[in-house]
């Protein structure tokens, strides 16, 4: 019976001396291996930086969760283990979201630009646009003023309206007597007429020059053709295209008044310059 | 002899089965505070709407403080603090993953745009 108790009191203690041997070699692998995870956490980019708090939490565990193991009836090491590990991945996941937010900051800021470049672009072409279209009304209205303007230095013509269009007439006294050259300073009453017809390219002209009955009928055709050619070479010479201009004399054939008299034969000496295809009211509405 | 061996056997082992089981006033207290931390950490995450990013990890989370609830109710309080102590973890975790998730999200918006 001594024996007997003896052998199951060495056998209770040898089994009390190994087996928590073993169970510490066992515990120590364990927290061994999470001390590694910390420590394996803590050299990754950004954790140490973000997510310290959550490893010290987890480092400070590492104590509990060796003394769970060392007494672990209910599976609390299990539970000590989650939490640590929960607490690693937090951590991590920490880092995570620090890189995240500054990826997003960069991606607005980048979109941002983007958008703001684009507005410029758009603000740019559209204020181009606008430029333009002023530009180019203002050309127009520079153009229609110059035209208008020059209408109106029409108004010391008397334009008549004839089958042609609209005709003024040059009486003799812008030339000398049965000469075909203008007077000095004659050029001038053309001054008006030349800056209409610039600012009216399309409009085209024709010069008809007439005569009084006195002298032979082949002279007065002559000087009257002479004149009407006079006429064109001063608009010419104003920068009005001679191509636009075509010239007719007529001599004496188209009388207006009596040439038995000193006055009617006045007005027959004369020089008729026809914008044609115009309608004279227009002239007389701008004036 | 072994009067004696007997009288210290019966000793060690009556006072290994009653140390365990006798609990610490303070462990209670413990437990109650940390179970009412997670409960609250998990309460205000859920209310955030934190489950839509996270759910899975807030339902493990809740999973757990469950248990820790239980283990309070049969007075195994250090198992009880244990449980809530993950619990809280799993809590933050959650949290983290979420805010993790919507950020991701909310990149790939600006990068798809």
């Amino acid at each position: 019976m001594k024996k007997i108790i003896l052998s199951l009191l060495a056998a209770t203690a040898l089994a009390g001396v190994t087996t928590p041997a073993l169970a510490d070699k066992t515990d120590k692998f364990v927290t061994s291996a999470y001390r590694d995870k910390i420590a394996v956490a803590r050299t990754e980019p950004g954790v140490t930086e973000y997510g310290a708090v959550y490893l010290d939490r987890a480092a400070d565990r590492i104590a509990k969760l060796d003394k769970k193991l060392d007494n672990d009836k209910s599976g609390q090491a299990e539970a000590v283990a989650g939490e640590i590990d929960a607490l690693i991945a937090t951590a991590r996941t920490r880092a995570r979201i620090a890189m995240l937010k500054q990826d997003v900051d960069q991606a607005t800021a980048r979109a941002a630009m983007r958008t703001s470049e684009t507005v410029a672009v758009a603000q740019a072409d559209a204020a181009n646009s606008r430029a333009d279209a002023a530009a180019a009304r203002n050309a127009t209205l520079a153009a229609v003023a110059e035209a208008n303007r020059s209408r109106a230095e029409m108004r010391d013509y008397k334009l008549t309206q004839t089958q042609l269009g609209a005709t003024l007439v040059l009486q003799d006294v812008v030339f000398a007597t049965g000469k075909s050259d203008l007077k000095a300073g004659a050029g001038q009453r053309l001054q008006p007429l030349a800056k209409y017809l610039q600012a009216n390219p399309n409009v085209k002209v024709q010069v008809d020059g007439h005569t009084d009955s006195q002298g032979s009928d082949a002279s007065n055709r002559s000087l009257s053709e002479a004149r009407a050619q006079s006429v064109r070479a001063t608009l010419a010479q104003m920068g009005v295209s001679a191509d636009r201009i075509t010239t007719i004399g007529h001599g004496e054939a188209q009388p207006v008044a009596d040439n038995r008299i000193a006055a009617g034969r006045l007005q027959n000496r004369r020089v008729e310059v026809t914008l044609v295809g115009q309608q004279a009211a227009t002239f007389a509405v701008v004036r | 002899m072994n009067r004696i061996v007997f009288i210290g056997v019966a000793a060690a082992s009556l006072s290994a089965l009653a140390i365990p089981g006798v609990a610490i006033a303070g462990d209670e207290d413990d437990a109650r505070v940390a179970i009412a931390g997670a409960t609250a950490k998990l309460d205000s995450a859920e209310k955030a709407g934190i489950g839509g990013n996270a759910g899975d990890l807030l339902s493990q989370s809740r999973t757990v403080l469950n248990k820790a609830n239980a283990q309070f109710r049969k007075d195994e309080d250090r198992y009880a603090l244990v449980l809530a102590g993950e619990a809280d973890a799993l809590a933050d975790l959650a949290t983290a993953t979420s805010e993790m998730r919507a950020l991701e999200s909310e990149r790939a918006k600006i990068v798809v745009n």
